[in-house]
């Protein structure tokens, strides 16, 4: 049985609970949160020890493994705490809110020699891992441009962390980033970055344009524009010397059910499109092999810096070369 | 009265939808074509069972004229109608360059003949009810657009940079740029374009990817790359999504299209067709109006020329790899 401790009790680590909850030899012992860690674990019905310190747990419960899902800002003592006594973690994008961070963690994982896997679930999608393969098979020939856009409500669920820039790194940072790394997964390094972005109210919405170092152009949008309550939208666009794959994340409808009734009705595991916990069992057999995570620091890194080459060039006004961006 | 109306040359592909609507539209007389190569507009003429007609017998017959040249000709053929007083519209854009698109508007302007831009997409009724949305205050105030207006490469005159100006930046940026314009009131101001050739063997750029942002401040995206590739089920698309303070509208042209398979005949594959209200219809009708009631033109010179203004700026920043602001 391998035992997890989930640091943060918010909206993605109720998300990670419930996926671990389905998966077989895995449990959530301990959950980490400074005020809300018990009624976390009460509501949803968890064995599991709360903690308002990750010290605490890991000295308290028997722990393998550490699942960071707290505000961004908290990233790297988490990761700290967890690499020094030897535990394997997995980190919720983005890695860390600054580069300096975010060496730090990749810092410690290396001293103590512990694995840590970044949590760009984009890749464990079904669908954008079926568009990668299909693009690593050379359906659409040399790239030329891609399009992709990700759209939703105003994060609100964490308090008021998010509409900080110093804390959450804007909607670039935090959003944008599911497509710089799913763009550098298919099409490799981004050279320079144009962006521009817009604020009002508690909402933001940004631009960026990427070059890649092979010549392919990209386009990155993302938005907490929508109005309160409206589901996360996205779409992909891929386009080739040789061909297209165009895809909207919200077209597919398996299966739809209407009657008088109302039941409670939900999807067969096999046409659920849960990244979630494809991306979960993925750390879980590293945890449980010692194997090379397959999203990992560097990669968290490399998706980090496109996102604040995005944010210097909105503010600046002018293109900004990835080699640039060092701190 | 019968508007009597004559198509300037048929180099441009859209010759060809827009005599098939003249044809069968309601008072008006489709007197015929013209070309400056002489085989091809007989040829046209043949094949749409319409007459051709020397340039100078065909203007002295006619009260409007539609001009589907090259890019590079269409200031020869404006002029050309001007002289004879006969009202023109034009296939975007203007002109390949803004002095050229400014000075064919001047000479409209002193002999006082109307002169008109074709922009289809200020006449698709999406676009139109984004209009009346935005002007109702619906989305509140605007802050973010996005669009595309992609395509197949069109190949011939288009990728030959002395008669068409340059690939999809001149081709693919007018489009949504004018409809931009047209919605909000507003011009762009600033233009960061990233341009190349990825997608074709050709001698102009095939990818058109503009980061602009809008005298107001709102910031506009638009792929307008010629990146659908030949198989493409569809001519292209032109969608925008509009992005305010309290909502959002997405517009996409040509949605209204159904799936056709065709296993046998000379165009085999699936399609889809469009079945929605016809913006070239819209645009043909109200030129027809312009001469008839002398109304203004829907799309007016000098909007074709501020179009122009934004794809000159367009080649100067992918030149200088910087934004660059809109001279207009």
């Amino acid at each position: 049985m391998i035992h997890i401790g989930i640091v943060g009790a918010g909206f993605i680590g109720g998300v990670h609970a419930d996926r671990y909850r389905r998966m077989d030899g895995v449990t959530v012992s301990a959950v980490v949160s400074p005020n809300t860690a018990g009624s976390f674990v009460d509501d949803r019905d968890l064995d599991a020890a709360a903690f308002s310190s990750l010290d605490a747990a890991i000295e308290e419960c028997d722990l393998d493994a550490v699942d960071v899902c707290s505000p961004t800002p908290t990233h790297r003592d988490a990761v700290e705490t967890a690499a020094s006594s030897g535990l394997d973690v997995f980190c919720e994008k983005p890695l860390a809110p600054t580069l300096d961070d975010a060496r730090a963690i990749a810092d410690a994982v290396e001293a103590n020699d512990v694995t840590l896997m970044a949590g760009h679930v984009l890749r464990f999608f079904p669908d954008y891992r079926a568009i990668r393969d299909r693009v690593a098979d050379g359906a659409i020939g040399t790239p030329g441009t891609a399009r992709a856009r990700r759209h939703s409500p105003f994060p609100d669920w964490g308090g008021d962390w998010f509409a900080d820039d110093e804390r959450s790194g804007g909607v670039f940072l935090d959003m944008g980033i599911h497509d710089f790394d799913y763009l550098r997964w298919l099409f490799g390094d981004v050279e320079r970055v144009f962006a521009r972005r817009r604020r009002w109210d508690d909402r933001q919405q940004g631009h960026a344009t990427l070059t890649f170092e092979s010549g392919a152009v990209g386009y990155v949008e993302a938005g907490w524009d929508r109005a309160s309550g409206t589901e996360l939208r996205s779409d992909l666009e891929l386009a080739g010397d040789a061909g297209t794959i165009e895809y909207d994340a919200d077209e597919p409808t398996p299966l739809a059910v209407e009657t008088d009734a109302d039941p409670d009705v939900s999807a067969p595991e096999t046409i659920a499109r849960d990244g979630y916990r494809r991306e979960l069992e993925a750390f879980v057999e590293c945890v449980e092999r010692g194997a090379e995570p397959p999203v990992t620091v560097d990669d968290a890194v490399a998706a980090m810096r496109v996102a604040i080459a995005a944010n210097r060039s909105a503010e600046r006004g002018v293109p900004v070369r990835i080699a640039e961006v060092e701190a | 009265m019968t508007v009597r109306i004559g198509v300037l040359s048929t180099a441009h592909l859209h010759a060809e939808a827009y005599v098939e609507i003249l044809d069968r539209m309601d008072g008006v007389e489709l007197v015929g074509v013209t070309d400056g190569e002489e085989a091809r507009g007989r040829e046209f003429a043949e094949e749409h069972g319409t007459s051709y007609r020397e340039p100078s017998a065909l203007l002295e017959r006619i009260d409007g004229a539609v001009v589907c040249s090259t890019n590079a000709e269409h200031g020869r053929w404006i002029r050309a109608a001007a002289d004879a007083g006969v009202a023109a519209l034009s296939e975007k854009p203007l002109a390949t360059t803004v002095d050229e698109a400014a000075s064919v508007a001047n000479y409209c302007a002193d002999r006082d003949v109307p002169l008109g831009v074709a922009m289809p997409l200020r006449h698709s009724q999406p676009a139109r009810r984004a209009d009346e949305l935005l002007s109702e205050g619906a989305i509140g105030d605007l802050r973010a657009i996005s669009g595309t207006n992609r395509g197949q490469m069109p190949g011939g005159w288009f990728v030959d940079p002395d008669q068409s100006g340059g690939g999809a930046a001149m081709d693919h940026t007018v489009h949504i740029v004018d409809l931009i314009h047209w919605l909000t009131g507003e011009r762009v101001r600033e233009v960061y374009a990233e341009t190349s050739t990825r997608f074709h063997d050709v001698p102009v750029e095939d990818v058109n990817v503009l980061s602009m942002e809008l005298s107001d401040g709102t910031i506009f995206s638009l792929d307008g790359s010629w990146s659908k590739p030949e198989e493409w089920h569809f001519w292209g698309d032109a969608t925008v999504d509009l992005t305010g303070t309290e909502g959002t509208i997405s517009v996409d042209c040509f949605a209204e299209t159904f799936a056709e398979t065709v296993d046998e005949g000379p165009e085999t594959g699936i399609e889809s067709v469009f079945w929605g209200d016809d913006p070239n219809e819209r645009m043909l009708r109200r030129f027809v109006e312009t001469v008839r009631d002398d109304r203004p033109p829907a799309t007016p010179a000098e909007d074709g020329v501020d179009a122009v203004s934004v794809v000159d700026a367009v080649y100067e920043s992918a030149e200088r790899s910087e934004p660059v602001v809109v001279d207009y």
